[in-house]
């Protein structure tokens, strides 16, 4: 039986779990309220963290044009020593300018990827103290 | 090995970042722990580079060819875009020659000024410094299938150009024409993969698109078209048709440009910014979120018919 945010579901039997995404919301604040995305997918086979991170930022980049702005990209230490990238930039939206962060860690296989989504103007130090914690909280599961 | 951010068991006090490493900046961000890499041209993907070029025959060296792109090729061939002697156009020249010389509105200029930034492997780098490489277009990710090809091999090819300009209509190509020659491109490139044929029959009708909107006039019928002898000028001589530039109506051509827009902008939705499973899925979705929008139903739909 899966849980599945207060359900709960037997998925046919044989199948196994192929991707996952979960999503949260901070309380609201001035009519928004930050986002955080988990997701976990299979990627292709001897994919590198750098091919990924390119393909997100040409993706991206693709496909939102030049309503992206203020882009970077560092290297991301997780809470357990592994590494991981971490692209921050603008997204100039109809609802006005939003930061987002792109976490990635790669494992075997499987991509996690973070998505944080916060007003770019809205989000005080504490709030980004607990981003930035629950970012580093990504860790492989054992 | 760039900067690293992160915490050994604590929060850490100097990378955290700050309200104002989080909120909009004038200038890409650059706090402790969040710098970006120091930029550097070199291929992020060796494996993008080019496996449909490869297939169609294209030299493995880019050196002494023609610029893949008939208008980049016609731009830089009769001096009006500048470029290094290593193929590298500044976003800023290809811009201000855009709407010189080809009177390319301003939202279409932004479109290809993306596209540009992803025509290389080096897309960080172009990203960076805002520039790009015109000689390395085949390594890129929109050199695709289903095109022309008439440049792909570096020279202009007689036979492909023919086999474009066998779907005129009384000398011009219309957009019928237009469709009908992609129709026939795909089918001749199915051999690469059928994603591969039909994806790259997506960004053909786009560029088809674009050179109507830029050097289409209305025919003796009314249909917009461009005649297959500027079509060669463009292909063959390097020659920018400015007369029909100069002849369009400008707001013929901010019509056409517009809706060539909304269908660039369609496409790109289509294909990426309403499936959740893509980085600019999560993108659209944390936005939604944010804004107290719920996920759509349609796409969850693209999402499970793009796993099936």
């Amino acid at each position: 039986m899966h849980e599945l945010n207060g359900f709960r579901v037997e998925p046919p039997p044989g199948y196994r779990m192929d991707e996952a995404m979960s999503s949260w919301r901070a309380p609201l604040s001035d009519r928004l309220s930050a986002s955080f995305i988990a997701q976990s997918k299979k990627t292709r086979l001897g994919a590198t963290l750098e091919e990924l991170t390119t393909e997100t930022v040409m993706e991206l980049s693709t496909s939102l044009g030049a309503g992206l702005k203020d882009m970077s990209k560092a290297e991301f230490t997780f809470d357990d020593g592994g590494t991981g990238m971490l692209l921050g930039f603008t997204l100039q939206t109809g609802n006005g300018p939003f930061r987002q962060y792109f976490a990635l860690r790669l494992s075997g296989d499987r991509l996690c990827t973070l998505t944080v989504t916060a007003s770019a103007t809205g989000l005080d130090q504490r709030g980004a103290d607990a981003l930035l914690a629950s970012i580093s909280s990504l860790r492989v599961a054992s | 090995m760039t900067s690293r951010i992160g915490r050994p068991g604590v929060l850490p006090v100097i990378t955290a970042p700050s309200v104002d490493e989080l909120s909009l900046s004038p200038q890409p961000l650059a706090p402790s722990g969040w710098r970006a890499a120091a930029p550097q041209r070199r291929p992020t993907s060796p494996a993008v580079a080019p496996p449909v070029a490869e297939a169609l025959g294209t030299p493995v060296s880019h050196k002494d060819m023609d610029i893949v792109c008939p208008v980049l090729n016609a731009l830089v061939g009769s001096g009006k875009l500048k470029m290094a002697e290593d193929g590298t156009v500044k976003f800023s020249d290809l811009s201000a020659a855009l709407k010189s010389e080809l009177g390319v509105t301003a939202d279409l200029r932004a479109a290809a000024l993306a596209a540009a930034t992803v025509a290389n492997p080096t897309t960080l780098h172009n990203l960076t410094n805002r520039e790009f490489n015109v000689l390395e277009l085949r390594s890129g990710r929109l050199k695709h299938a289903a095109d022309s090809a008439i440049l792909t091999g570096g020279r202009f090819d007689e036979d492909k150009f023919q086999a474009l300009v066998s779907h005129a209509e009384d000398g011009r190509m219309t957009e019928a024409s237009f469709a009908n020659a992609i129709v026939a491109n795909t089918r001749r490139d199915l051999h690469l993969g059928e994603k591969v044929a039909v994806d790259g029959a997506g960004i053909s009708k786009v560029e088809f698109g674009l050179a109507l909107s830029a050097f289409g006039t209305p025919g003796p019928d009314g249909k917009l078209g461009i005649a297959v002898e500027d079509l060669r000028g463009l292909y063959q001589y390097k020659q920018i048709p400015s007369h029909l530039v100069d002849k369009a109506s400008v707001l013929e051509l901010a019509k056409v440009s517009a809706s060539i827009g909304r269908k660039v902008d369609a496409q790109f939705a289509a294909r990426a910014l309403h499936g959740p499973a893509t980085a600019s899925g999560l993108s659209s979705a944390g936005v939604r979120a944010v804004a107290g929008q719920g996920t759509e139903a349609s796409a969850l739909a693209a999402l499970s018919a793009g796993k099936a």
